[in-house]
């Protein structure tokens, strides 16, 4: 387990508390070998700044003291503790750099000493106020994979010289990429520089608005304290006089005219304050260096093996005007509000293109996926975008209008609120239109919201878990919310209102197989109308209930998914939805990464005994047939013989495995199995299948080899009603037995147990077949359409069914079969 | 009531749900929590009502109140029970929980970085924990709740022996 980055071992002067520290551990008692203290110059940094952080409170004793007399001790009391206080900060606070920690101790009395193992380092950030420029030091801290949004303990080096953080800064991040400090100097490349232009963006962002609450907070802070009441001085009272006298329409104006070119002049100066000089640079390939600040001047460094992704934002003014600004989502580093007083920005508001091109510079990523189209999530989640805003538009008339009858008011008030209707619309468009995700290339891109709209790009391999949340009516809906957890950045992503299938298979493609277990494909009688359809044939899929069933329906999957890949399948589609078009996509791409992108043959799994359920059954449609053509339908059994992927076979124990959950006893399954065959391969099937011992070419049908596997299936499900615990207990995975079977030796399938795939030479024995379609998978999919479509029969044990076919009872087609 | 599975359109691919159910004595305790959390409102009602001396729309708002509240006390656990799924594999944590709103959380074994048991004085009243996995990112942790004691620590050693196999930095 890992132990935390930083630790605070706190405890009067007693030893410093390192978990997991190796041998380059200090002792403590040791003399002080090896610890730096912070440069001299800086001792006057930490009673100074305290000392202006009083300075409201003293001005207003001062002003105390000149009104009463009384009030000047403390003032004089609370500035000698500030300086006694920063220079005991100063002169107890160590450092120390060993090959393989940094330590830092601080305090008096309460001694702390905390350490942050080197390799943890992720950024490294450089920020000097006026003070410290002054002086010539500035601050380091140093950002660890720690998350450190509940954390009190920071890791930061207050005045240090700057040639020393410099130094500082090449160490400790070359030992965290492992990379030579020399290499850096050589390839430095800007990224991004800032243009003047860019200031047009101030205004629209919010950071006009902090300023300025920056500035009222101020003001307050001083008024309060010095007991001056502004409303009272002359000339505030003076501009309040000519102000009420104005007509209302000239007050709009007047307060326009002032208002609008102050805010746009503050914003702008804290544009140019925060952002000055801005700078982004790569330093080789494993650094990234963002430079900035007119009056603090901030370097933040970041390991580029750090960096998990990046976020696009575009508030809506911003985007409005087409800029975009564009933020590092790396581990160690905050995203919060007001990001760019965080180290994390790598891009000012600046033009959308600008942005976009930091992005896809920084992570080495394909143009499109910062600026191209994303996938759409259907229309469920615009229904749900335009239900949401219009449901709140009418909840806030609907007060309106209570609050205006219980009041008397007049009806101007709740007529007008009807404007909303139209704004809620408007904004559950733009929602709808900002809603999308892609996954391309191992990086999960999704896009959110109106009012902010962000798009984030993370790398698939930092997802560290899955959270899905469906409310009761997203369930309703088909809709689900995709949540991708992470160490970086927010530490959650989501891609939200998406349909569930689709948000399943990009959840699965992101995250390899660690969704496969806990998938559930269609059952059989769900999918037989949809393989009627593509087909063109009447099918009659059964629910074969004693063996699982669920798996039956990934082999139908499967062939569905060949199915759908022809377009003229596709077009012969008796309603060409989109929902149907959308349902193939989706089940589509699931299955593409599931089974690799060749599933090469396809087995129908046959086994299982009649369960005298119901079922569906359907009449031929010889509309749909002619889209197929005859030299169509060869095509397709030609499709389903032909192997050219990798060699798929898969035990079945591993099949099961794959599957994880619990695993049904083995003895069991032989029950499913026909009496004949029983004896004859028992051992083969147990272990791995070897190229001689192929199941194609000892056994006829292709099903009886899947039978164990489904029925294995069936088995580990839980949807089995309630036990007791005990039992439950029981059935939990080994989990020391089955790790040494190891995850690694797994074949690239997943669904496993109903594909199956052959090596060459089987191939060529069944291509030399006859009708080899009829022979692979016996008379359960025949395909004698020549033949008058008859009725349906039942069989006892077939899943996949053709009308017209021979009609056995079900004891000779057992017979037959063998 | 039951979510069996996440799909809506039966044709398309779900997730299925976990394999095990949590302790039939955690709808008790959710009875309890839930009743105790209602009552405490009800009596707020009531000593508000007795300040200005029952008046009818008062009483109204009570009866109303206790009905709510008692209907929340009998459907909610029971839901509860019925969503609430666990499921440990040597590849994953996987749970469900939740009753009107359904929330399913996965945490691969190899980015666990604690695990944690944690007992209230309800749970232990009912004889049940909750087990909580957390794992770097600080909107991962799997909380399984409604366990039986037992379980829940021979869970917690597994997890414990599984998650000491994994090196690295998991994040």
């Amino acid at each position: 387990m890992t132990a935390h980055d930083v630790t605070g071992g706190s405890d009067e002067a007693g030893p410093p508390q390192v978990p997991g520290a190796g041998p380059a551990r200090p002792d403590r008692t040791d003399s002080e070998a090896g610890w730096r203290r912070l440069s001299r110059r800086s001792m006057v940094v930490r009673p100074l700044t305290d000392l202006v952080r009083l300075l409201p409170l003293l001005a207003g004793l001062l002003i105390l003291h000149a009104q009463t007399g009384a009030g000047l001790a403390w003032g004089v009391v609370a500035s000698v503790f500030a300086v006694v206080t920063g220079l005991v900060h100063w002169g107890t606070t160590r450092y120390l750099i060993t090959a393989e920690r940094v330590y830092l101790r601080r305090g008096l009395l309460n001694q702390k000493t905390l350490s942050v193992a080197r390799d943890r380092i992720r950024t490294v950030d450089v920020t000097a106020h006026l003070l410290h420029r002054l002086l010539g030091v500035c601050r380091v801290s140093i950002g660890t994979g720690r998350n450190d949004l509940r954390s009190g303990e920071s890791f930061h080096l207050d005045g240090i010289t700057r040639s020393e953080a410099e130094s500082l800064r090449i160490v400790l991040l070359a030992a965290g990429a492992g990379v030579p400090p020399v290499a850096d100097v050589a390839r430095v490349a800007d990224v991004v520089r800032l243009r003047l232009s860019w200031l047009r963006f101030a205004p629209l962002t919010m950071t006009g608005l902090v300023v300025l609450g920056v500035l009222f907070g101020g003001v307050i802070q001083i008024t309060n304290a010095t007991d001056i009441n502004l409303a009272a001085t002359g000339p505030v009272r003076q501009i309040v006089a000519d102000f009420t006298a104005l007509s209302v329409v000239q007050r709009i104006l007047a307060a326009g005219a002032v208002a609008l070119p102050a805010y746009m002049l503050i914003a702008m100066a804290g544009y140019v304050a925060v952002f000055w000089n801005f700078r982004l640079t790569g330093l080789g390939t494993d650094t990234l260096r963002v430079t900035r600040g007119l009056l603090s001047i901030r370097a933040t460094t970041i390991a580029v093996s750090r960096l998990r992704g990046v976020e696009i934002s575009e508030p809506l003014l911003l985007r409005a005007a087409r800029g975009a600004r564009c933020v590092a989502i790396a581990t160690g580093l905050r995203i919060g509000r007001g990001a760019e007083r965080e180290g994390s920005v790598l891009s000012p508001p600046a033009p959308r293109a600008v942005a976009q091109h930091v992005a896809s510079t920084v992570l080495g990523l394909p143009a499109d996926l910062c600026s191209g189209p994303l996938e759409p999530h259907g229309p469920a989640a615009r229904r749900r975008r335009y239900i949401r805003a219009l449901a709140g538009a009418i909840l806030v008339i609907a007060a309106i209008y209570v609050t205006t009858r219980v009041q008397d008011g007049p009806a101007w008030v709740w007529i007008t609120s009807f404007v909303l209707v139209p704004a809620g619309a408007a904004v559950a468009a733009d929602r709808y239109r900002s809603l999308g995700h892609r996954l391309a290339g191992g990086w999960l891109v999704t896009r959110f919201g109106c009012l902010a709209r962000r798009r984030n790009i993370i790398s698939a391999d930092a997802i560290i878990g899955w959270r899905i949340h469906q409310t009761w009516f997203q369930r309703r809906q088909g809709l689900m919310t995709l949540t991708a957890t992470t160490a970086a950045g927010q530490q959650h992503y989501s891609v939200r209102d998406v349909p569930v299938a689709e948000g399943l298979a990009l959840a699965v493609a992101a995250t390899g197989d660690l969704l496969v277990p806990f998938l559930r494909a269609p059952s059989v009688q769900d999918l037989s109308p949809l393989f009627s359809a593509l087909t063109g044939r009447s099918v009659r899929l059964s629910q074969a209930a004693a063996t699982g069933s669920e798996r039956s329906g990934e082999a139908l999957v499967f062939w569905l998914v060949r199915l759908a890949d022809r377009d003229d399948v596709v077009r012969a589609e008796p309603e060409r939805s989109m929902r149907r078009l959308r349902r193939l996509r989706a089940t589509r791409f699931l299955c593409r990464h599931l089974a690799g992108p060749e599933p090469s043959l396809l087995a129908f799994p046959a086994h299982g005994q009649d369960s005298g359920q119901e079922r569906g059954s359907i009449g031929s449609r010889r509309g749909q047939r002619a889209h197929l053509g005859g030299d169509g339908r060869r095509e397709l059994h030609a499709e389903l013989l032909s192997s050219r992927g990798p060699e798929l076979v898969v035990p079945a124990e591993e099949a099961v495995r794959r599957r994880g959950g619990l695993v049904g006893e083995p003895g069991e399954l032989q029950m499913l199995r026909p009496a004949e065959q029983r004896g004859r391969d028992d051992g083969e099937d147990r272990g791995e299948v070897g190229p001689s011992g192929h199941p194609f070419l000892d056994h006829e049908g292709a099903g009886e080899h899947v039978a164990k596997p489904l029925a294995l299936g069936r088995h580990h499900r839980g949807d089995q009603p309630c036990r007791d615990p005990d039992q439950v207990y029981r059935e939990q995975p080994d989990l020391d037995k089955r790790r040494r079977q190891g995850a690694d030796e797994c074949l690239p399938e997943s669904l496993g147990a109903a594909i199956i795939a052959d090596d060459p030479d089987a191939e060529r024995h069944l291509a030399e077949r006859l009708a080899p379609a009829e022979r692979l998978e016996d008379d359960r999919v025949a395909d004698h359409h020549e033949q008058k479509a008859g009725q349906v029969h039942r069989r006892g044990r077939g899943s996949v069914q053709v009308t017209g076919a021979r009609s056995r009872d079900d004891d000779g087609d057992e017979d037959q079969g063998r | 009531m039951t979510t069996d599975s996440i799909a809506a359109d039966p044709l398309l691919p779900g997730l299925r749900a976990p394999g095990n159910r949590v302790s039939r004595r955690a709808i008790s305790y959710w009875t309890a929590r839930a009743a105790a959390s209602g009552a405490v409102v009800v009596l707020a009602e009531v000593a508000l009502a007795a300040v200005s001396g029952f008046p009818a729309a008062w009483r109204a708002a009570i009866v109303t109140t206790a009905v709510l509240v008692g209907l929340h006390a009998i459907v909610m656990p029971r839901w509860r029970y019925n969503v609430h799924r666990w499921e440990v594999t040597d590849q994953a944590v996987y749970t469900r929980s939740g009753w009107f709103s359904v929330h399913w959380r996965i945490a691969p074994i190899s980015r666990i970085q604690t695990i944690d048991s944690h007992r209230s004085v309800g749970e232990r009243i009912f004889g049940l924990a909750n087990v909580t996995a957390t794992t770097a990112s600080a909107a991962g942790p799997v909380r399984i709740h409604g366990l039986d004691r037992g379980l829940a620590d021979r869970l917690l050693d597994q997890l414990a022996v599984a998650t000491g196999q994994t090196r690295g930095d998991a994040t």
